[in-house]
């Protein structure tokens, strides 16, 4: 039981993590259906420009500007790249293969600085301070991770909901017409969510460059979580993206009851393809029909 | 020839098996997989493991290894049947990770990141293998042999029954024609023939390593397959040796090699991402451009409209 708490609590880390990066997607997805696989490379960015600015600002600085910066790349993505690929009349598969190549350029363009070495941000001694709850403890960073995640959440959810660029943003999602009819430039709400998405992705990355340090190929694995809590959660679900990515976290984190840590990613990944298989429409829908079928 | 262009000459062979046999898939079915490297690494690997650890003779390896392949593809079938699009790309990727995931950490069979060493190639009467340039010759035979049934089943009817599919699946369907046999078929067939590039990848290298059947090879043969034009045979011939050449001539320039690897994959990136503004149809894709299949490859498939709706 001691030991089940604590990897809850872990799991809360992860599912953070996971959180914050399907978040982002969620809202990037859901607006403009684009399979945006370069927001692993935002992610990188983040904890990538992060360690690099530390050589020149103090820590504080350095991550919001590496947030930042990251922002601008998101942006810089949609601006630069996919909107003048769909004026070409290219989307869908075109349109993801470019998103993976950006990846991969970005991606390994730190890599060539920095070789093999993970890029580990020295975030002070702060960060891997001890902190007891009850009889089972996480480090600050863990807990600060934890509450920016919900606070960014929230925040979002809030600007969604009160906002009129919130509503904007929702209306675009379900009918990007709908933008054009009421006299709205379309870009504006691709250049909102683009760097709604990406600066809670950079968050993410800056956390794991200062935990475990940025590598490459890793946020290809957060990403790909990420996408299973989106669809799991159900597409355009930004609360059920939320909800899902930290199940996903608990559940990978519990799984270690059982397996040993270098399998439990993959026993997530087995169970994501019997849900999909399963259920297409993803884990919401089958609670739906649940209840329908109660009642 | 030296030894050095035989040895590319025959990587090239064996990446050519693999992206027309991935084309089938992407070009041809409009299932778009990223788990390629998957197919190939159970082929590779099932030949090393009962090779080496068993001492099995290479032809009845060889039978199980293609078996086994063409299973694992069966396997990847089960999700395209049910969903498509973007939710596919992900379903794959799943089982990419996976596969890659028990290459490395199943220790006790596929010798976890250490690999396998020790692979011997085959003997066949007077043929021996074990000589580079015979080897080429045995590659180069079954690559070519895979591109000639790749090419047929294509221009058959059965290639007619994987177009009317990968364009609309629902009138596939309407029009009777077997959508699920279509799609399983195919998948087991390209896991085979994958299964096939990696035993000869096996005999190639005598030695596995788990980064060969990585996300990123499956990435580099999806390179392939879209630079020389996803439907095109020929193409993806091509592209598996441009795809092969580059490092290569990266190779000849003065690199620092911990910065080698990492600048060839922004190569690759780049050169992704420049095809799909100047020539999204690939190199011999063909002057017709043909929008509507690749909007609905990914995306607007019927399935991802349904989940929208729904």
């Amino acid at each position: 039981m001691d030991l089940f708490v604590q990897l809850l609590l872990n799991g809360l880390v992860a599912g953070s993590l996971y959180a914050l990066v399907a978040v982002g997607f969620a809202l990037i997805f859901a607006a403009t259906r684009h399979f945006h696989i370069a927001h692993a490379a935002v992610f990188a960015a983040g904890g990538y420009f992060a360690y690099f600015l530390t050589d020149f600002l103090p820590v504080g600085p350095a991550v919001a500007a590496a947030v930042l910066l990251s922002v601008v790349l998101g942006v810089a993505l949609v601006t630069l790249l996919y909107r003048p690929l769909e004026r070409r009349g290219g989307a869908g598969f075109v349109l993801f293969l470019v998103s993976l190549g950006a990846l991969i350029v970005i991606d390994n363009v730190f890599t060539v600085g920095l070789g093999a070495q993970p890029a580990r941000l020295a975030a002070g001694s702060w960060f891997t301070t001890t902190v007891a709850i009850g009889e089972w403890s996480l480090i600050a960073g863990q807990v600060a991770l934890i509450v920016v995640a919900f606070l960014l959440f929230g925040g979002l959810v809030t600007l969604l909901a009160k906002t009129r660029m919130g509503k904007l943003v929702q209306a675009f999602s379900a009918n990007p017409e709908f933008v054009e009819i009421v006299g709205r430039k379309p870009q504006v709400v691709l250049v909102v969510v683009y760097a709604l998405g990406s600066l809670l992705a950079a968050v993410a990355g800056v956390y794991v460059a200062a935990d475990t340090g940025m590598q490459p190929g890793l946020g290809e694995t957060f990403f790909i979580v990420s996408v299973m809590a989106v669809i799991i959660g159900g597409i355009g679900s930004i609360t059920g993206s939320f909800v899902a990515a930290m199940l996903l976290g608990l559940l990978q984190n519990v799984l270690l009851l059982v397996m040993g840590a270098e399998w439990t990613l993959a026993a997530i990944f087995v169970l994501f393809l019997v849900l999909i298989t399963v259920s297409p429409e993803g884990l919401a829908k089958i609670n739906f029909r649940r209840v329908k079928a109660s009642a | 020839m030296n030894e050095y262009v035989l040895s590319i000459a025959t990587l090239i062979a064996i990446y050519a098996i693999l992206s027309v046999s991935l084309s089938l898939l992407v070009g041809h079915t409009g299932i778009f997989s990223m788990a390629h490297a998957a197919l190939f690494g159970v082929g590779a690997y099932t030949y090393a493991v009962l090779t080496v650890q068993f001492g099995w003779a290479p032809g009845p390896a060889l039978v199980v290894a293609l078996l086994l392949a063409a299973l694992a593809g069966a396997v990847m079938a089960v999700p395209s049947l049910r969903v498509s699009g973007d939710y596919f790309l992900v379903a794959s990727f799943a089982l990419q990770v996976v596969a890659g995931s028990v290459f490395e950490n199943w220790t006790s069979v596929t010798g976890g990141t250490g690999g396998i060493p020790g692979i011997e190639r085959p003997a066949m009467g007077p043929l021996d293998f074990g000589d580079s340039g015979a080897f080429l010759g045995l590659a180069v035979v079954v690559a070519l042999l895979v591109a000639a049934v790749s090419l047929w089943l294509v221009r058959s009817p059965y290639g007619r029954m994987l177009h009317v599919v990968r364009d609309d699946e629902v009138v596939a369907a309407t029009l009777g024609k077997p959508v699920r046999f279509a799609k399983v078929s195919v998948t087991v067939l390209a896991g085979a023939f994958a299964g096939l590039a990696g035993v000869l990848y096996a005999q190639y290298l005598l030695y596995l390593s788990p980064g060969t059947f990585e996300v990123a090879t499956s990435v580099s043969i999806i390179t392939m397959v879209v630079l020389g034009g996803m439907t095109s045979v020929v193409g993806a011939v091509i592209g598996a040796a441009v795809i092969v050449l580059i490092p290569q001539g990266l190779r000849q320039l003065d690199i620092a090699s911990s910065a080698a690897g990492p600048l060839e994959q922004v190569f690759f990136g780049l050169l992704l991402i420049l095809l799909m503004f100047v020539r999204p149809q690939g190199l011999l894709g063909g002057s017709r451009r043909r929008p509507t299949r690749s909007t609905d490859a990914v995306g607007d498939a019927a399935e991802g409209k349904a989940v929208h709706a729904a």
